[in-house]
C-alpha cells in the first residue's frame, strides 16, 4: 500500500466511476420498465415480463447504492434525473424482435458480464460495507442475466433468432468502454482501485474475455445464435490492441 | 497449484465443461424458461418499426 498520494488518485477515480454506474443503473432501470411494457404488449410468458418489472425496481436500487459509494469517495450528486434509455435495436426489426435484441445485449451480454465483474471485485473488496454493496449488487445482477437467456431460451422454442448473429459485434461494441483495447494512463492500472470496487484496466479486459469464452459464447451456441461475427469482433480489437503496444488479456 | 492438482476443465469425453457462471447464469436462466408459461400469440400484428434507426450502442455499458 502507497501513502496518500498515491492513494487519491485512487480514490478520485472511483468516485468518478461509480457515479458513471449510478447513471447507467439509473439508464437499466428504464430500459427494464420499458422492457417489461414491450414484454406483455408481445405476449410474452407472464414469469418474464414479473421479472422484467423486478429488474427495474433492482436497478433504481442499484443507483441509489451506487450513488452512496460515489459520494462516499467525494463525488457530489446531483443524484436525479435522467434521459429515457435510448433505443439499441435496429429499428427495422418487428418488435418482438427488437425486445430479443434488447435482451440479449442488455441481459445476456452486460448483465452477465456484470456478474463476472462482480464476482471478481467480491474476491477482492476488504471493507465489509463494500462488500455489502457489491454482493447486493451481484445477486440481482444474476437474476437478470437470467431473464435474457431465459428469454432467449423461449424464443428459440418459437421461432429462429439466427437473425441475431450478425448484430453481436454490434452489441458487443456496444457494451465495452470505448478504450477497453486502447492505452490507458498508469492511474487506471492501479491494483488499489479494487478496495474501491472498481476494476484496473486490464484486469477489466481479462474479465470481460473470460466471460464472453465461458459464459457468453457458449450461452449463445448453445442457444442457437451462431459466434462467429462475435469471435471476429473479438480478433479485431486483439489485433487493434497488439497494433496499439496494449499488452493481451 | 500445479497441473496434477487443478481442476480439469475437460469432462472425460474431451468436451470443455462448463464453467461455474454459466451453470449458474445460462443453465439457471434455461431452467427458468422450462418453468414460464407458454407465451399469448400477440394479437397485433407485428410489423417493422419504421421509427428512429438504432444508436450505435447497447446502452449495455455498465461502467465496472
Amino acid at each position: 500500500m502507497g501513502g496518500e498520494a498515491e492513494v487519491a488518485p485512487a480514490r478520485a477515480l472511483a468516485a468518478s466511476a461509480w457515479a458513471f454506474r449510478w447513471q447507467v443503473e439509473v439508464e437499466a432501470s428504464g430500459r427494464f420498465e420499458r422492457l417489461a411494457d414491450r414484454l406483455e404488449q408481445t405476449g410474452a410468458a407472464a414469469e418474464l415480463v414479473a421479472l422484467a418489472q423486478r429488474s427495474a425496481a433492482d436497478e433504481r436500487r442499484h443507483a441509489g447504492l451506487c450513488a452512496e459509494q460515489a459520494a462516499l469517495r467525494g463525488q457530489d450528486g446531483p443524484w436525479t434525473g435522467a434521459a429515457p434509455p435510448p433505443e439499441i435495436a435496429p429499428g427495422g426489426l418487428p418488435l418482438r424482435e427488437r425486445v430479443l435484441y434488447e435482451l440479449v445485449a442488455g441481459c445476456c451480454i452486460a448483465e452477465t458480464a456484470s456478474v463476472a465483474v462482480l464476482t471478481a471485485l467480491l474476491e477482492a473488496a476488504r471493507g465489509t460495507e463494500l462488500q455489502r454493496v457489491l454482493r447486493a449488487l451481484a445477486r440481482d445482477e444474476v437474476q437478470h442475466a437470467r431473464l435474457g437467456w431465459a428469454a432467449l431460451t423461449v424464443a428459440r422454442r418459437e421461432s429462429d433468432v439466427a437473425f441475431l448473429s450478425p448484430f453481436l459485434p454490434a452489441m458487443l461494441g456496444g457494451h465495452v468502454d470505448p478504450d477497453l483495447y486502447a492505452p490507458v494512463t498508469a492511474e487506471r492500472e492501479d491494483p488499489a482501485l479494487l478496495e474501491h470496487g472498481v476494476l484496473p484496466h486490464r484486469l477489466q479486459r481479462t474479465l470481460f474475455e473470460r466471460s464472453l469464452r465461458e459464459v457468453i459464447l457458449p450461452g449463445l451456441e448453445r442457444l442457437g445464435v451462431e459466434v462467429l461475427p462475435a469471435r471476429r469482433w473479438l480478433a479485431e480489437q486483439r489485433a487493434g490492441a497488439r497494433r496499439l503496444g496494449v499488452a493481451p488479456a | 497449484m500445479d497441473a496434477s492438482t487443478r481442476k480439469s476443465r475437460k469432462t472425460a469425453g474431451g468436451a470443455r465443461r462448463p464453467s461455474r457462471l454459466f451453470n449458474v447464469l445460462v443453465a439457471g436462466g434455461i431452467a427458468l424458461a422450462a418453468g414460464c408459461t407458454c407465451s399469448k400469440a400477440s394479437q397485433k400484428p407485428d410489423k417493422p418499426d419504421d421509427g428512429a434507426a438504432a444508436s450505435p450502442a447497447p446502452g449495455g455499458a455498465r461502467g465496472w
